[in-house]
């Protein structure tokens, strides 16, 4: 019933369900199905494509959007015959992928690896599943690697930015589709230089991607001449960021820079707001990019600068029209989640479509690999099979957005690089 | 130490919080010996009252904690009367896992009802400086609500008759109930006030952090701890303990670390429980 | 209280007649079976069914050994997480950074655990009832925050976690998994048949009258203690390999002590085999819901935790036991 949620009303189609009967110790089965039209319900073999996502626990708000970039790709390729910017691939114009309905097969992991490692053996040996996309997170992307890597089943993971999953492990069937975290917070040090700050804190949330993005960001603080008066994670699960905030402003700093996820960049800035701190820069992870984050904090979001991977004014090939499906679909405006896991299924289609197979897992995967490409979501080039980082993304990138006023309301700017920036950097932090 | 009068305020906001539900607590288990698991949700459901009142209806949250408060003892007296009250005297165990069953059953449906998505009021964030102290007016304002609520409670179970039946039957149900209390009546009304009490922390916290479906588990450790510090049944001493945990985690992020100031708690705890295995005020419960 | 006297009773008095006497047999019959249908699953069901098999027999691992402690003292540990949690990061240290094999680093897991145990019990062990859970719990928080501490960073690695790549099948850990299971549930029968099996259940229903009675109860408790967390870093040490990655958040997290609890309720608390039943039935159940019931999969599993306290108090086992299905006796 829930699982239906998002089928629109005007849904013609199918909703499949499978019942697999493995050896009658028990009956485990039914999924979200893709969205089918009836015209090749009996004509050809859907093509079932798995994945686990957060839908319930930690990640669920962020797990949401990328089901739902899954599930409206899937809409377009079964209407279409291609998602929104592929119409020139070869082996298009049939609705579906490669003339065969898609069929989406999603389960639950609760934001715990332990149950993603369960679900991925799931999908790749009970269900049967003819294809893969990744799951959420960094954490259960790590996870579920090995079995993906045994099954070998070429997989583009759209959310996982970590880049240790990648580094010296030389995967050989999955891709990293977002920017890695390395390349967090674009344009921060620079921007600081060029108007004279000198004293930088870095606080990040105790986990595996924002201790990666604290790292390279620490890295260009260095080179760019920048003091770093503070330094230092703070555990997950923090209901309170005034004691850490404050140690911030006793440090003198003039550019806080950090966070974690949306709940940590909400509540710094709501501690700085708060202790009527006043730094130059505030810079967060994540949050900044999300509806959520002005939604909930009004006029204190103000001047916060962020990063984001995507943002719903790109112009890369099909961005606006996926921006427009998303509306009509779901209503709102996308952000990053969702168009992530559309442009890690773009990977998938287009690495496909040009196999002419989806049979041959080893040409999908080279192809994969040597792809260059620009989907909705990004640009995309990882690095090559024969290379210790095999997988690791090298071309998608990030921009900085700040939130500005304009005509009353609340909108996230891209402020940096210039050649993407549609207004000026504010400076200082108001 | 830079400032200490500041992280005396900064702790001293967030305890204040954190007794709203602590005292809750502690009030229900002294009457009812039960370890609430979903109390923690309750403030989620205040909380959410709060953000649709003002989100739907433009209600101030100060406006929006009274209905918010009653609507939350009625659900929690109900809850107890239809659930809780059926393991009263029962192992500690059952009552734990009945509760923990409740818990899942309410922030497992809010997330359905109301969508994962994170949210907050903003209401009053212009910070004032007072005596060298910063702070934003709806700190202040949850503070000052955060003690006047305790107050009243501790008015309410001091000077009212219903309040002192609460008291007897925390200190001896037997006695309670042979002196011709409604010990039953007494549970649920100490039940929903508990309820409503964690409401008002709900609509503060929605004024000063941010809520979502899943925060009541996030407090969970945190207020347990707080519990069991001051004494469990121990309303006075839930009170100080809150105030104390506020404290330590304000002082010990500043003079040792944010990483090992999460800690700081708990291994008070435990050394509190080495020398006074009953909490700070607590009665010994342990053979009850 | 009343009810579990009555149990209590039942339980120790119970195998007294001959013909009972012989059918407490069926205990050991029906694990048998199990254990034998479990070595059999790997050739008779697929990889994605070995895999939830594999996850039944970790919970049943940790329930049981949760059970050797708390079912039998009646003190309710909220610190078993923390047990399973050092067990893994003892395991996947000494196989990323030392390059131990497999099951030396398993057997490293259970020890350092029971190790921690050790060294805990002493202060955690005074504290009585439900200032004993809550401490606990405490003490399961406060692991996972020491463990991502600037101090323990070098061996931790704190919130990068470690990965760890261990070379060895699918079915290796599976049957390791079997392995441990039937370790634990051998070490309860033998404990719930011995006196000092008697001795714990004394603990349980009167620890006052047990010290007046001579036995000596803070041996015996901390003994438990060990045993339990011993089993748990085995486990946590195996399951480390399984999902070859962990993070002070996953590793600590508090629905891996309290799922386990629910299982031995479930099945039958102080018993030998409430822990197998109780571990295999919800399981199967929570992968049954999760798969059919997607977003509304936790509730369905609180309703049914609901309806069983209010209707099945005394777990299975008890229940089938006092409706005549099943002997009356300890060995079960």
């Amino acid at each position: 019933m829930c699982s239906r949620k998002y089928v629109p009303s005007n849904d013609t189609g199918l909703t499949r369900r499978n019942f697999i009967k493995t050896t009658g110790v028990v009956a485990i089965g039914t999924a979200i199905a893709g969205h089918i039209p009836t015209i090749f319900a009996q004509q050809k073999k859907p093509l079932r494509i798995g994945a686990s996502i957060s839908l319930t626990g930690k990640y669920a708000r962020s797990g949401e959007e990328q089901h739902k970039g899954y599930m409206l790709w899937a809409k377009h390729v079964n209407e279409l015959g291609h998602s929104y910017g592929k119409a020139d691939l070869p082996n298009s114009g049939e609705p579906g992928l490669l003339g065969r309905p898609v069929e989406l097969i999603v389960l639950d992991d609760r934001s715990d690896p332990t149950t993603g490692v369960r679900l991925y053996n799931e999908l790749i040996h009970s269900r049967q599943v003819d294809l893969l996309l990744g799951p959420y997170s960094s954490a259960v992307t790590n996870a579920v690697a090995p079995i993906i890597e045994n099954a070998q089943i070429p997989t583009p993971n759209p959310m996982a930015s970590s880049t240790a999953i990648w580094e010296g492990r030389n995967l050989q069937w999955q891709v990293q589709v977002q920017p890695p975290g390395s390349r967090r917070l674009p344009g921060l040090t620079q921007v600081a230089m060029e108007h004279g700050d000198e004293k930088i804190a870095i606080i990040y949330e105790d986990s595996e991607f924002p201790r990666n993005a604290a790292k390279a960001l620490r890295a260009r603080a260095k080179e760019d001449g920048l003091q770093i008066v503070l330094d230092t994670a703070y555990p997950v699960k923090i209901t309170d960021w005034t004691p850490i905030v404050q140690q911030v402003m006793n440090s003198g700093a003039t550019v806080l820079a950090g966070g974690g996820y949306l709940p940590d960049a909400i509540g710094i800035t709501r501690a700085t707001r708060s202790l009527g701190y006043q730094p130059n820069i505030l810079s967060l992870l994540v949050g900044v990019a999300l509806p959520d984050y002005r939604d909930t904090l009004g006029k204190a979001a103000l001047t916060v600068t962020g990063d984001a991977d995507w943002t719903p004014n790109v112009n890369y090939p099909g961005a606006q029209k996926y921006v427009e499906a998303y509306r009509s679909e779901y209503g709102g405006v996308p952000e990053y989640h969702s168009a992530g896991g559309y442009g890690a299924a773009q990977i998938l289609e287009e690495a496909v479509r040009r196999a002419g197979t989806v049979d041959d897992f080893e040409k999908i995967r080279d192809i994969m690999f040597e792809l260059k490409t620009t989907t909705v979501f990004n640009l995309y080039e990882v690095a090559p099979l024969d290379s210790p980082d095999s997988g690791l993304q090298l071309a998608a990138n990030r921009v900085m957005l700040q939130v500005q006023e304009a005509d009353g309301k609340l909108e996230n700017a891209v402020v940096y690089p210039d050649e993407a920036a549609n207004a000026q950097w504010i400076y200082p932090f108001q | 130490m830079d400032h200490p009068l500041q992280l005396l305020a900064n702790g001293l906001v967030v305890g204040a919080i954190y007794s709203l539900v602590a005292v809750g607590l502690s009030l229900v288990f002294g009457v009812m010996r039960v370890i609430n698991i979903a109390h923690g949700d309750f403030a989620m459901l205040g909380a959410y009252v709060a953000f649709f009142a003002w989100d739907w209806l433009g209600l101030s949250p100060l406006v929006s904690l009274l209905p918010a408060m009653a609507i939350l003892f009625l659900f929690g007296a109900g809850l107890q009367r239809l659930v809780i009250e059926r393991v009263v005297g029962r192992p500690l165990l059952a009552s734990l896992m009945l509760t923990f069953g409740l818990s899942l059953i309410i922030w497992n449906s809010s997330q359905v009802a109301f969508t994962t998505k994170l949210r907050g009021i903003s209401y009053l964030t212009e910070p004032v400086t007072f005596l060298g102290v910063t702070m934003s007016q709806s700190y202040i304002v949850g503070f000052v609500l955060a003690l006047i609520l305790t107050g009243a409670l501790f008015a309410f179970l001091k000077f009212t008759a219903p309040g002192k039946a609460i008291r007897a039957t925390s200190q001896n149900q037997d006695v309670a109930l042979a002196c011709g209390i409604d010990v039953r009546r007494a549970r649920t009304l100490a039940f929903g006030i508990g309820a409503a009490l964690a409401a008002a922390a709900g609509t503060l916290i929605s004024m000063t952090g941010f809520i979502y479906p899943y925060m009541g588990f996030e407090y969970l450790a945190k207020t347990f701890t707080i519990v069991v510090l001051g004494g469990l049944g121990s309303v006075a001493g839930a009170l100080v303990a809150a105030f104390a945990y506020g404290l330590l985690e304000s002082f010990g992020t500043a003079m040792l670390s944010p990483r090992i100031a999460p800690a700081l708690p708990f291994v008070l705890l435990i050394a509190i429980m080495i020398f006074r295995p009953s909490g700070l005020f607590g009665t010994s419960v342990a053979d009850r | 209280m009343s009810t579990r006297r009555e149990r209590a009773d039942s339980s120790v008095h119970g195998g007294g007649s001959s013909w009972v006497a012989w059918l407490s047999w069926l205990g050991v019959a029906i694990f048998a079976v199990y254990v034998a249908f479990m070595l059999a699953a790997p050739w008779l069901v697929n990889r994605g069914t070995l895999s939830l098999l594999y996850l039944v027999l970790y919970f049943v691992l940790l329930a049981a050994s949760w059970n050797l402690m708390s079912g039998f003292t009646g003190y309710i540990n909220f610190a078993h997480v923390a047990f399973i949690g050092v067990g893994m990061y003892a395991s996947a240290i000494a196989i990323a950074d030392l390059g131990a094999p497999w099951f030396l680093a398993v057997a490293l897991g259970g020890c350092v655990a029971a190790a921690y145990a050790a060294v805990l019990s002493v202060p955690l062990l005074r504290i009585k009832g439900p200032y004993f859970t809550i401490t606990t719990l405490a003490v399961a928080e406060g692991t996972r925050v020491i463990m991502s501490s600037a101090f323990m960073e070098p061996l931790t690695r704190a919130g990068s976690g470690i990965p760890l790549f261990v070379q060895i099948g699918f079915e290796t850990k599976y049957f390791a998994m079997l392995a441990l299971v039937v370790a634990v549930v051998v070490v309860t029968y033998v404990l719930a048949n011995s006196r000092i099996g008697l001795r714990l259940l004394s603990i349980r229903e009167d620890e006052r009258a047990a010290e007046n009675l001579g036995v000596n109860t803070t041996r015996l408790k901390i003994g438990a203690f060990v045993l339990s967390a011993f089993f748990a870093g085995l486990g946590g040490g195996l399951h480390a390999m399984y999902l070859s990655y962990i993070d002070p958040f996953n590793a600590f997290h508090i629905k891996y002590t309290v799922i386990p609890i629910i299982m031995t309720f479930f099945g039958g608390i102080g018993t030998v085999l409430g822990p197998v039943l109780g571990g295999t039935v919800l399981e199967l159940f929570n992968d049954y819901i999760w798969a059919h019931v997607l977003r509304l999969n936790l509730a369905t599993f609180g309703v049914v935790l609901v309806a069983l306290i209010l209707f099945m108090p005394q777990g299975l086992l008890e229940w089938l036991k006092d409706r005549g299905f099943l002997p009356k006796t300890r060995r079960i």
